[in-house]
Protein backbone atom coordinates (compact mmCIF):
# COMPACT_ATOMS: atom_id res chain seq x y z
CA UNK A 1 0.00 0.00 0.00
CA UNK A 2 1.26 3.73 -0.96
CA UNK A 3 1.60 5.81 1.97
CA UNK A 4 0.32 8.86 0.49
CA UNK A 5 -3.09 7.11 0.56
CA UNK A 6 -3.38 7.31 4.38
CA UNK A 7 -5.65 10.10 5.09
CA UNK A 8 -5.35 12.84 7.35
CA UNK A 9 -7.61 12.93 10.76
CA UNK A 10 -10.50 15.49 10.11
CA UNK A 11 -11.25 15.37 13.79
CA UNK A 12 -9.13 14.80 17.01
CA UNK A 13 -10.06 13.67 20.56
CA UNK A 14 -7.87 16.42 22.76
CA UNK A 15 -8.45 15.17 26.21
CA UNK A 16 -8.64 15.33 29.21
CA UNK A 17 -6.74 12.20 30.57
CA UNK A 18 -9.25 9.87 33.03
CA UNK A 19 -11.91 11.63 31.16
CA UNK A 20 -13.75 9.49 29.24
CA UNK A 21 -11.59 9.85 25.94
CA UNK A 22 -11.33 5.73 25.50
CA UNK A 23 -15.32 5.74 25.68
CA UNK A 24 -15.84 8.34 22.78
CA UNK A 25 -13.09 6.65 20.51
CA UNK A 26 -14.62 3.54 20.85
CA UNK A 27 -18.22 4.37 20.17
CA UNK A 28 -17.04 6.90 17.12
CA UNK A 29 -14.92 4.09 15.74
CA UNK A 30 -18.00 1.99 15.71
CA UNK A 31 -20.13 4.44 13.57
CA UNK A 32 -19.90 3.00 10.28
CA UNK A 33 -18.47 6.74 8.39
CA UNK A 34 -15.76 6.77 10.96
CA UNK A 35 -12.21 5.24 11.30
CA UNK A 36 -9.89 6.07 14.58
CA UNK A 37 -7.09 4.02 15.11
CA UNK A 38 -7.58 2.37 18.23
CA UNK A 39 -3.82 3.28 19.40
CA UNK A 40 -3.33 7.08 21.31
CA UNK A 41 -1.56 8.53 18.11
CA UNK A 42 0.17 11.37 20.59
CA UNK A 43 1.94 13.01 17.43
CA UNK A 44 1.53 16.64 17.70
CA UNK A 45 2.77 16.78 21.24
CA UNK A 46 6.16 15.69 20.89
CA UNK A 47 8.25 18.12 18.08
CA UNK A 48 10.79 15.37 18.14
CA UNK A 49 8.26 12.79 16.92
CA UNK A 50 7.13 14.81 14.81
CA UNK A 51 10.47 15.62 13.23
CA UNK A 52 11.40 12.02 13.46
CA UNK A 53 7.75 11.05 11.79
CA UNK A 54 7.31 13.95 9.29
CA UNK A 55 3.66 14.62 8.32
CA UNK A 56 4.26 10.76 6.51
CA UNK A 57 4.90 8.67 9.38
CA UNK A 58 1.47 10.59 10.90
CA UNK A 59 -0.63 9.37 8.35
CA UNK A 60 0.57 5.79 8.64
CA UNK A 61 -0.88 5.55 11.98
CA UNK A 62 -4.03 5.60 9.74
CA UNK A 63 -3.13 2.30 8.30
CA UNK A 64 -6.01 0.61 8.72
CA UNK A 65 -8.62 2.93 7.23
CA UNK A 66 -10.89 1.71 4.47
CA UNK A 67 -12.57 4.81 2.39
CA UNK A 68 -14.84 5.83 5.67
CA UNK A 69 -15.04 9.78 4.78
CA UNK A 70 -14.76 10.75 8.55
CA UNK A 71 -10.93 9.96 10.33
CA UNK A 72 -9.70 10.96 13.78
CA UNK A 73 -7.81 9.74 16.70
CA UNK A 74 -8.07 10.42 20.48
CA UNK A 75 -4.67 11.62 22.06
CA UNK A 76 -5.64 13.15 25.56
CA UNK A 77 -1.91 14.50 26.12
CA UNK A 78 -2.56 16.90 23.65
CA UNK A 79 -4.05 18.79 26.54
CA UNK A 80 -1.42 17.97 29.06
CA UNK A 81 -0.18 21.50 30.59
CA UNK A 82 3.55 19.75 30.23
CA UNK A 83 3.02 19.66 26.68
CA UNK A 84 2.32 23.04 26.33
CA UNK A 85 -1.39 22.99 24.84
CA UNK A 86 -0.34 26.44 22.87
CA UNK A 87 2.00 25.06 21.17
CA UNK A 88 0.62 21.78 20.51
CA UNK A 89 -2.25 23.89 19.18
CA UNK A 90 -0.27 25.92 16.85
CA UNK A 91 0.90 22.57 15.48
CA UNK A 92 -2.30 21.30 14.58
CA UNK A 93 -3.56 24.27 13.10
CA UNK A 94 -0.74 24.22 10.86
CA UNK A 95 -0.62 21.13 9.97
CA UNK A 96 -4.46 20.13 10.01
CA UNK A 97 -6.13 23.32 8.62
CA UNK A 98 -9.71 22.63 9.01
CA UNK A 99 -9.78 19.66 11.88
CA UNK A 100 -12.69 19.76 14.53
CA UNK A 101 -11.61 18.96 17.73
CA UNK A 102 -13.21 17.24 21.11
CA UNK A 103 -12.12 18.17 24.54
CA UNK A 104 -14.39 15.98 27.43
CA UNK A 105 -13.98 17.73 30.77
CA UNK A 106 -14.41 16.36 34.48
CA UNK A 107 -14.60 17.60 38.10
CA UNK A 108 -11.37 18.37 38.77
CA UNK A 109 -10.53 16.22 41.99
CA UNK A 110 -12.49 13.63 40.61
CA UNK A 111 -10.55 13.61 37.71
CA UNK A 112 -7.35 13.78 39.90
CA UNK A 113 -7.90 10.67 42.07
CA UNK A 114 -8.86 8.79 38.70
CA UNK A 115 -5.34 9.83 37.86
CA UNK A 116 -3.63 8.58 40.92
CA UNK A 117 -5.18 5.21 39.88
CA UNK A 118 -4.09 4.81 36.83
CA UNK A 119 -0.75 5.54 37.67
CA UNK A 120 -0.80 2.84 40.42
CA UNK A 121 -2.08 0.32 38.03
CA UNK A 122 1.30 1.43 35.91
CA UNK A 123 3.36 1.34 38.33
CA UNK A 124 4.08 4.90 38.70
CA UNK A 125 3.17 5.16 42.18
CA UNK A 126 3.19 3.34 45.26
CA UNK A 127 -0.42 1.57 45.94
CA UNK A 128 -0.51 3.44 49.30
CA UNK A 129 -0.23 6.65 47.55
CA UNK A 130 -1.35 9.84 49.69
CA UNK A 131 -2.83 12.34 47.18
CA UNK A 132 -3.98 14.89 49.45
CA UNK A 133 -0.30 14.51 51.41
CA UNK A 134 1.41 14.59 47.91
CA UNK A 135 -0.34 17.80 46.68
CA UNK A 136 -0.16 19.15 50.04
CA UNK A 137 3.80 18.96 50.21
CA UNK A 138 4.62 19.44 46.21
CA UNK A 139 5.73 16.28 45.69
CA UNK A 140 7.83 15.64 42.72
CA UNK A 141 5.87 13.51 41.29
CA UNK A 142 2.43 16.01 41.51
CA UNK A 143 4.04 18.21 38.77
CA UNK A 144 6.04 15.25 37.05
CA UNK A 145 2.18 13.44 36.26
CA UNK A 146 0.71 17.03 36.08
CA UNK A 147 -1.41 15.67 38.49
CA UNK A 148 -2.96 19.43 39.25
CA UNK A 149 -2.53 20.83 35.96
CA UNK A 150 -4.32 18.49 33.80
CA UNK A 151 -7.21 19.55 35.64
CA UNK A 152 -6.97 23.24 34.92
CA UNK A 153 -9.15 22.97 32.01
CA UNK A 154 -9.71 26.62 30.88
CA UNK A 155 -5.73 26.90 30.88
CA UNK A 156 -5.02 24.27 28.95
CA UNK A 157 -7.91 24.50 26.65
CA UNK A 158 -8.52 28.00 26.11
CA UNK A 159 -5.18 28.19 23.39
CA UNK A 160 -7.34 25.75 21.41
CA UNK A 161 -10.69 27.77 21.86
CA UNK A 162 -8.41 30.76 20.78
CA UNK A 163 -7.53 29.54 17.52
CA UNK A 164 -10.13 27.10 16.54
CA UNK A 165 -13.32 28.45 17.83
CA UNK A 166 -16.84 26.81 17.02
CA UNK A 167 -14.41 23.90 15.62
CA UNK A 168 -13.78 22.91 19.15
CA UNK A 169 -16.47 21.01 21.32
CA UNK A 170 -16.05 20.52 24.92
CA UNK A 171 -18.53 17.67 26.27
CA UNK A 172 -18.93 17.12 30.64
CA UNK A 173 -18.19 13.60 31.61
CA UNK A 174 -21.02 14.16 33.72
CA UNK A 175 -23.69 14.18 30.48
CA UNK A 176 -21.62 11.34 29.44
CA UNK A 177 -22.98 9.07 32.47
CA UNK A 178 -26.33 10.33 32.74
CA UNK A 179 -27.41 10.65 28.90
CA UNK A 180 -24.76 9.00 27.02
CA UNK A 181 -26.45 8.94 23.93
CA UNK A 182 -27.12 12.31 23.85
CA UNK A 183 -23.62 13.21 24.28
CA UNK A 184 -22.81 10.49 21.53
CA UNK A 185 -24.96 12.46 18.89
CA UNK A 186 -23.27 15.47 19.92
CA UNK A 187 -20.41 13.83 18.72
CA UNK A 188 -21.47 12.72 15.50
CA UNK A 189 -22.52 16.26 14.16
CA UNK A 190 -19.61 17.62 15.72
CA UNK A 191 -17.61 16.34 12.98
CA UNK A 192 -19.64 15.52 9.92
CA UNK A 193 -21.34 12.03 11.26
CA UNK A 194 -24.96 10.98 10.55
CA UNK A 195 -26.53 11.21 14.49
CA UNK A 196 -29.06 8.35 15.71
CA UNK A 197 -26.57 5.52 15.15
CA UNK A 198 -27.00 3.37 18.16
CA UNK A 199 -22.95 2.42 19.34
CA UNK A 200 -23.07 -1.02 21.26
CA UNK A 201 -20.88 0.48 24.29
CA UNK A 202 -22.54 3.28 25.19
CA UNK A 203 -23.47 2.76 28.62
CA UNK A 204 -20.41 0.65 29.51
CA UNK A 205 -17.48 2.41 31.34
CA UNK A 206 -14.38 2.13 29.58
CA UNK A 207 -12.12 4.25 31.58
CA UNK A 208 -12.65 2.90 35.26
CA UNK A 209 -9.09 1.78 37.64
CA UNK A 210 -11.86 0.74 39.92
CA UNK A 211 -12.59 -2.66 39.73
CA UNK A 212 -8.88 -3.15 39.03
CA UNK A 213 -6.86 -1.03 41.74
CA UNK A 214 -7.03 -1.42 45.25
CA UNK A 215 -5.23 1.60 46.94
CA UNK A 216 -4.07 0.87 49.89
CA UNK A 217 -3.61 4.33 50.77
CA UNK A 218 -5.51 6.96 52.62
CA UNK A 219 -8.74 7.91 51.01
CA UNK A 220 -9.90 11.88 50.36
CA UNK A 221 -11.97 13.26 53.18
CA UNK A 222 -14.58 15.68 52.76
CA UNK A 223 -12.57 18.80 54.04
CA UNK A 224 -9.58 17.26 51.70
CA UNK A 225 -11.67 17.42 48.49
CA UNK A 226 -13.01 21.09 49.25
CA UNK A 227 -9.48 21.75 50.16
CA UNK A 228 -8.01 20.42 46.19
CA UNK A 229 -10.74 22.06 44.45
CA UNK A 230 -9.79 25.63 45.63
CA UNK A 231 -6.76 24.70 43.24
CA UNK A 232 -9.52 24.83 40.81
CA UNK A 233 -11.95 27.15 41.73
CA UNK A 234 -10.76 30.33 39.25
CA UNK A 235 -10.27 27.85 36.37
CA UNK A 236 -14.00 26.34 36.79
CA UNK A 237 -15.39 30.11 36.90
CA UNK A 238 -13.46 31.11 33.68
CA UNK A 239 -14.48 27.17 32.23
CA UNK A 240 -18.16 28.05 33.19
CA UNK A 241 -18.10 31.49 30.97
CA UNK A 242 -16.01 29.78 28.53
CA UNK A 243 -18.49 26.92 27.50
CA UNK A 244 -21.50 28.75 28.39
CA UNK A 245 -22.28 26.03 31.26
CA UNK A 246 -23.59 26.07 35.02
CA UNK A 247 -20.76 24.00 36.46
CA UNK A 248 -21.94 24.18 40.67
CA UNK A 249 -22.68 21.21 41.01
CA UNK A 250 -18.70 20.15 40.94
CA UNK A 251 -18.92 22.03 43.83
CA UNK A 252 -18.13 20.56 46.63
CA UNK A 253 -18.64 23.48 49.06
CA UNK A 254 -16.23 25.95 50.71
CA UNK A 255 -13.25 25.02 52.64
CA UNK A 256 -13.30 24.98 56.10
CA UNK A 257 -12.40 28.68 57.54
CA UNK A 258 -8.83 29.36 57.84
CA UNK A 259 -7.74 26.42 55.81
CA UNK A 260 -4.65 28.57 54.62
CA UNK A 261 -2.79 28.17 57.27
CA UNK A 262 -3.25 24.50 57.51
CA UNK A 263 -1.95 23.64 54.31
CA UNK A 264 0.07 26.86 53.32
CA UNK A 265 1.82 25.30 50.47
CA UNK A 266 -1.84 24.97 48.43
CA UNK A 267 -2.96 28.22 49.70
CA UNK A 268 0.11 29.56 47.98
CA UNK A 269 -0.52 27.95 45.04
CA UNK A 270 -4.14 29.09 44.83
CA UNK A 271 -3.59 32.64 45.50
CA UNK A 272 -0.89 33.33 43.29
CA UNK A 273 -3.22 32.17 40.01
CA UNK A 274 -6.11 33.79 41.53
CA UNK A 275 -7.83 36.83 40.11
CA UNK A 276 -7.23 39.85 42.33
CA UNK A 277 -10.78 40.34 42.87
CA UNK B 1 6.81 31.51 17.71
CA UNK B 2 3.45 33.77 17.37
CA UNK B 3 3.23 37.58 16.64
CA UNK B 4 3.35 39.62 20.24
CA UNK B 5 -0.35 41.19 20.29
CA UNK B 6 -0.51 45.35 20.51
CA UNK B 7 -1.20 46.69 23.96
CA UNK B 8 -4.92 46.64 24.68
CA UNK B 9 -7.06 49.40 23.22
CA UNK B 10 -9.85 48.89 25.73
CA UNK B 11 -9.88 47.52 29.66
CA UNK B 12 -13.07 46.11 31.55
CA UNK B 13 -12.14 47.71 34.92
CA UNK B 14 -15.63 46.81 36.94
CA UNK B 15 -16.02 46.50 40.57
CA UNK B 16 -15.51 42.93 41.41
CA UNK B 17 -18.82 40.89 41.29
CA UNK B 18 -20.51 43.66 39.27
CA UNK B 19 -20.54 40.93 36.38
CA UNK B 20 -17.17 41.72 34.95
CA UNK B 21 -16.86 37.85 33.80
CA UNK B 22 -20.05 37.96 32.15
CA UNK B 23 -18.75 41.00 29.74
CA UNK B 24 -15.20 39.82 29.29
CA UNK B 25 -16.26 36.35 28.12
CA UNK B 26 -19.09 37.55 25.76
CA UNK B 27 -16.75 40.29 24.24
CA UNK B 28 -14.03 37.52 23.72
CA UNK B 29 -17.09 35.46 21.95
CA UNK B 30 -17.03 38.65 19.29
CA UNK B 31 -15.43 38.45 15.83
CA UNK B 32 -13.36 41.47 15.94
CA UNK B 33 -12.26 41.29 19.76
CA UNK B 34 -9.58 39.34 21.84
CA UNK B 35 -9.86 39.35 25.74
CA UNK B 36 -9.09 36.14 27.32
CA UNK B 37 -9.07 35.23 30.91
CA UNK B 38 -6.51 37.57 32.19
CA UNK B 39 -6.14 39.63 34.97
CA UNK B 40 -2.60 41.38 34.71
CA UNK B 41 -3.39 43.85 37.39
CA UNK B 42 -0.79 45.88 35.57
CA UNK B 43 -2.06 49.35 36.19
CA UNK B 44 -2.87 48.49 39.57
CA UNK B 45 0.98 49.43 41.33
CA UNK B 46 3.48 51.68 40.30
CA UNK B 47 6.33 50.20 40.73
CA UNK B 48 5.38 46.26 39.61
CA UNK B 49 4.37 48.32 36.52
CA UNK B 50 7.92 49.58 36.03
CA UNK B 51 9.58 46.31 36.87
CA UNK B 52 7.15 44.37 34.12
CA UNK B 53 7.50 46.47 31.88
CA UNK B 54 5.57 46.90 28.42
CA UNK B 55 6.94 43.90 26.68
CA UNK B 56 5.79 41.73 29.62
CA UNK B 57 2.45 43.54 29.83
CA UNK B 58 1.79 42.58 26.12
CA UNK B 59 3.50 38.79 25.99
CA UNK B 60 -0.14 38.55 29.13
CA UNK B 61 -2.00 37.74 25.67
CA UNK B 62 -0.28 35.02 23.93
CA UNK B 63 -3.59 33.83 22.35
CA UNK B 64 -4.33 36.93 20.14
CA UNK B 65 -4.95 35.45 16.87
CA UNK B 66 -4.96 39.19 14.80
CA UNK B 67 -8.35 40.46 16.52
CA UNK B 68 -8.33 44.22 15.74
CA UNK B 69 -9.58 45.24 19.37
CA UNK B 70 -8.18 43.49 22.17
CA UNK B 71 -8.67 44.47 26.05
CA UNK B 72 -8.43 42.88 29.34
CA UNK B 73 -10.49 43.10 32.69
CA UNK B 74 -9.33 43.58 35.78
CA UNK B 75 -12.00 44.33 38.84
CA UNK B 76 -8.78 46.01 40.91
CA UNK B 77 -8.47 49.34 38.51
CA UNK B 78 -11.78 50.70 40.28
CA UNK B 79 -11.13 49.72 43.20
CA UNK B 80 -11.23 52.39 46.19
CA UNK B 81 -8.41 50.94 48.15
CA UNK B 82 -6.12 50.52 45.15
CA UNK B 83 -6.22 54.25 44.11
CA UNK B 84 -8.10 54.66 41.14
CA UNK B 85 -6.85 58.00 40.36
CA UNK B 86 -3.17 57.35 40.10
CA UNK B 87 -4.37 54.07 38.51
CA UNK B 88 -6.68 56.28 35.56
CA UNK B 89 -3.14 58.13 35.15
CA UNK B 90 -1.15 55.46 34.30
CA UNK B 91 -3.60 53.98 32.18
CA UNK B 92 -3.93 57.35 30.18
CA UNK B 93 -0.06 57.80 30.05
CA UNK B 94 0.75 54.55 28.86
CA UNK B 95 -2.66 53.49 26.56
CA UNK B 96 -3.15 56.90 25.37
CA UNK B 97 -6.43 56.46 23.39
CA UNK B 98 -8.02 53.45 25.11
CA UNK B 99 -11.76 52.80 25.82
CA UNK B 100 -12.03 52.06 29.24
CA UNK B 101 -15.50 50.00 30.69
CA UNK B 102 -16.58 50.25 34.34
CA UNK B 103 -19.52 47.97 35.77
CA UNK B 104 -21.55 49.28 38.42
CA UNK B 105 -24.33 48.76 40.64
CA UNK B 106 -26.33 48.21 43.74
CA UNK B 107 -23.71 48.44 46.27
CA UNK B 108 -25.47 45.63 48.75
CA UNK B 109 -24.94 43.12 45.88
CA UNK B 110 -21.49 43.91 44.95
CA UNK B 111 -20.63 43.54 48.53
CA UNK B 112 -22.98 40.21 49.10
CA UNK B 113 -21.60 39.01 46.16
CA UNK B 114 -17.70 39.98 47.94
CA UNK B 115 -18.91 38.17 51.17
CA UNK B 116 -20.45 34.70 49.09
CA UNK B 117 -17.03 34.86 47.01
CA UNK B 118 -15.03 35.16 50.96
CA UNK B 119 -17.27 32.12 51.87
CA UNK B 120 -16.71 30.02 49.21
CA UNK B 121 -13.05 30.68 49.31
CA UNK B 122 -12.58 29.92 53.08
CA UNK B 123 -11.58 33.31 54.11
CA UNK B 124 -15.08 33.92 55.94
CA UNK B 125 -17.17 31.23 58.08
CA UNK B 126 -20.25 30.23 56.99
CA UNK B 127 -22.41 29.43 59.75
CA UNK B 128 -23.39 32.87 60.92
CA UNK B 129 -24.35 35.46 57.58
CA UNK B 130 -25.56 37.94 59.83
CA UNK B 131 -23.17 38.08 62.15
CA UNK B 132 -21.11 39.05 59.35
CA UNK B 133 -23.95 41.88 57.95
CA UNK B 134 -23.43 43.34 61.60
CA UNK B 135 -19.48 42.81 61.71
CA UNK B 136 -19.95 40.88 64.73
CA UNK B 137 -17.78 38.01 63.69
CA UNK B 138 -14.15 39.00 61.30
CA UNK B 139 -15.22 42.49 61.37
CA UNK B 140 -12.38 43.81 59.16
CA UNK B 141 -12.72 41.72 56.33
CA UNK B 142 -16.45 41.99 56.49
CA UNK B 143 -15.35 46.15 56.89
CA UNK B 144 -13.22 45.14 53.46
CA UNK B 145 -16.66 44.03 51.50
CA UNK B 146 -18.21 47.51 52.46
CA UNK B 147 -15.55 49.41 51.54
CA UNK B 148 -14.83 47.44 48.10
CA UNK B 149 -18.19 48.50 47.19
CA UNK B 150 -17.30 52.05 47.34
CA UNK B 151 -17.88 52.92 43.71
CA UNK B 152 -19.09 56.19 42.87
CA UNK B 153 -15.92 58.36 43.59
CA UNK B 154 -13.68 55.54 41.91
CA UNK B 155 -15.98 56.38 38.85
CA UNK B 156 -15.49 59.78 39.56
CA UNK B 157 -11.72 59.43 40.01
CA UNK B 158 -11.90 57.59 36.24
CA UNK B 159 -13.86 60.35 34.64
CA UNK B 160 -11.91 63.05 35.72
CA UNK B 161 -8.62 61.63 33.97
CA UNK B 162 -10.12 59.78 31.03
CA UNK B 163 -13.56 61.90 29.96
CA UNK B 164 -15.60 59.95 27.40
CA UNK B 165 -13.20 57.66 26.88
CA UNK B 166 -14.80 56.07 29.70
CA UNK B 167 -18.22 54.25 29.50
CA UNK B 168 -20.44 52.94 33.03
CA UNK B 169 -22.60 50.36 32.63
CA UNK B 170 -25.17 49.58 35.21
CA UNK B 171 -25.78 46.04 36.41
CA UNK B 172 -29.52 46.76 36.77
CA UNK B 173 -29.05 47.48 32.77
CA UNK B 174 -27.32 44.18 32.23
CA UNK B 175 -29.59 42.13 33.90
CA UNK B 176 -32.83 44.00 32.15
CA UNK B 177 -31.37 43.52 28.71
CA UNK B 178 -28.17 42.09 28.35
CA UNK B 179 -27.98 42.48 24.64
CA UNK B 180 -28.68 46.08 25.04
CA UNK B 181 -26.09 46.35 27.58
CA UNK B 182 -23.53 44.37 25.46
CA UNK B 183 -24.13 46.63 22.09
CA UNK B 184 -23.55 49.74 24.18
CA UNK B 185 -20.31 48.22 24.86
CA UNK B 186 -19.62 47.35 21.50
CA UNK B 187 -19.98 50.30 19.78
CA UNK B 188 -18.20 52.26 22.83
CA UNK B 189 -14.94 50.03 22.35
CA UNK B 190 -15.31 50.22 18.25
CA UNK B 191 -16.64 46.72 17.53
CA UNK B 192 -19.46 45.93 14.90
CA UNK B 193 -22.85 46.25 17.30
CA UNK B 194 -24.84 43.79 15.29
CA UNK B 195 -22.63 40.76 16.82
CA UNK B 196 -24.03 39.65 19.70
CA UNK B 197 -23.56 35.82 21.29
CA UNK B 198 -25.98 33.04 21.58
CA UNK B 199 -26.88 32.40 24.97
CA UNK B 200 -25.71 35.69 26.43
CA UNK B 201 -28.01 36.01 29.23
CA UNK B 202 -26.88 32.32 30.63
CA UNK B 203 -23.77 32.85 31.64
CA UNK B 204 -23.15 32.75 35.22
CA UNK B 205 -21.80 35.49 37.65
CA UNK B 206 -23.55 34.98 40.80
CA UNK B 207 -21.32 33.26 43.82
CA UNK B 208 -24.27 34.32 46.01
CA UNK B 209 -26.52 32.32 44.74
CA UNK B 210 -24.08 29.23 43.94
CA UNK B 211 -23.91 29.06 48.05
CA UNK B 212 -27.74 29.97 48.68
CA UNK B 213 -26.40 32.74 51.03
CA UNK B 214 -28.89 34.50 53.18
CA UNK B 215 -29.93 37.66 52.72
CA UNK B 216 -29.52 40.73 55.10
CA UNK B 217 -32.76 41.53 57.23
CA UNK B 218 -34.03 45.34 56.03
CA UNK B 219 -32.40 46.66 59.40
CA UNK B 220 -29.11 45.04 58.44
CA UNK B 221 -29.54 46.46 54.99
CA UNK B 222 -30.15 49.80 56.18
CA UNK B 223 -27.15 49.74 58.48
CA UNK B 224 -25.05 48.57 55.62
CA UNK B 225 -26.31 51.10 52.88
CA UNK B 226 -25.47 54.15 55.75
CA UNK B 227 -21.65 53.38 54.32
CA UNK B 228 -22.56 53.72 50.82
CA UNK B 229 -24.90 56.74 50.60
CA UNK B 230 -22.66 59.79 49.95
CA UNK B 231 -20.84 57.68 47.67
CA UNK B 232 -24.08 56.01 45.81
CA UNK B 233 -25.07 59.99 45.42
CA UNK B 234 -21.78 61.16 43.91
CA UNK B 235 -22.25 58.72 41.26
CA UNK B 236 -25.96 59.54 40.94
CA UNK B 237 -24.85 62.81 40.24
CA UNK B 238 -22.25 62.43 37.68
CA UNK B 239 -23.72 60.04 35.56
CA UNK B 240 -26.89 61.78 35.42
CA UNK B 241 -28.91 58.93 37.08
CA UNK B 242 -31.76 57.99 39.84
CA UNK B 243 -29.97 55.76 41.94
CA UNK B 244 -33.21 55.80 44.77
CA UNK B 245 -33.99 52.49 43.92
CA UNK B 246 -31.19 51.04 45.31
CA UNK B 247 -31.96 53.11 49.04
CA UNK B 248 -33.66 50.88 51.44
CA UNK B 249 -34.53 54.03 53.39
CA UNK B 250 -32.75 55.21 57.19
CA UNK B 251 -33.93 53.00 60.12
CA UNK B 252 -34.34 55.37 63.26
CA UNK B 253 -32.87 52.94 65.73
CA UNK B 254 -30.06 51.56 63.88
CA UNK B 255 -26.61 52.67 64.76
CA UNK B 256 -25.21 55.45 62.54
CA UNK B 257 -21.62 55.03 60.55
CA UNK B 258 -20.01 57.36 63.42
CA UNK B 259 -21.51 54.46 66.07
CA UNK B 260 -20.49 51.83 64.55
CA UNK B 261 -16.80 52.66 63.95
CA UNK B 262 -16.76 53.60 67.39
CA UNK B 263 -17.84 50.20 67.86
CA UNK B 264 -15.74 48.36 65.85
CA UNK B 265 -12.11 49.93 66.78
CA UNK B 266 -13.30 49.04 70.26
CA UNK B 267 -13.93 45.25 69.09
CA UNK B 268 -10.27 45.66 67.20
CA UNK B 269 -8.80 46.74 70.45
CA UNK B 270 -10.08 44.20 72.72
CA UNK B 271 -9.02 41.92 69.57
CA UNK B 272 -5.75 43.22 69.89
CA UNK B 273 -5.49 43.21 73.66
CA UNK B 274 -6.22 39.20 73.89
CA UNK B 275 -4.13 38.34 70.99
CA UNK B 276 -1.51 40.08 73.21
CA UNK B 277 -2.04 38.12 76.51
Amino acid sequence: MVTGEFPLPNFLIIGAERCGTRWLRANLEEHPEVFTPSASVSYFNSLDRMRRRGIRGYRQQFGGWSGEPIVGESSPKYLLPGNDPREVARRIDANLPDVKLIAIVREPVERMYSAVLHHIKRGRLPIDADLFAMVAHSHPDVDELDLVGAGRYTANLYPYHAIFGDRLLVLLNDDLRSRPAEVYDAALRHIGARPGFEASRLDRVLFSNRRSVRPTGPRLSRQQRRILYMLYRSDVEELEALIGCDLTAWDPGPPPFGWEAEVPGIAETVYAETRSD
Amino acid sequence: MAELAPAPNFLIAGIGGNATRWLRSNLDRHPDICAPPVDTRFFTDEERLAALGHRWYREQFPDWQGQPLIGECSPSYLKWSNGPGAIANRIRKHLKEVRVVAIVGDPLERYLSGIARAIRWGRLPSDDPGGLYRFEVEPERCFAEVSASIQGLSVHAFRLRLGDQLLVVFRDDIIADPAHAYRSVLEHIGADPAFVPDGIATVRFDDVAAIRLERPSLEEHQALYSWWRVDVDKLAEQEGRDLSVWDPGVNPNAPSPEELMAEMMAAAAANEGSEAS
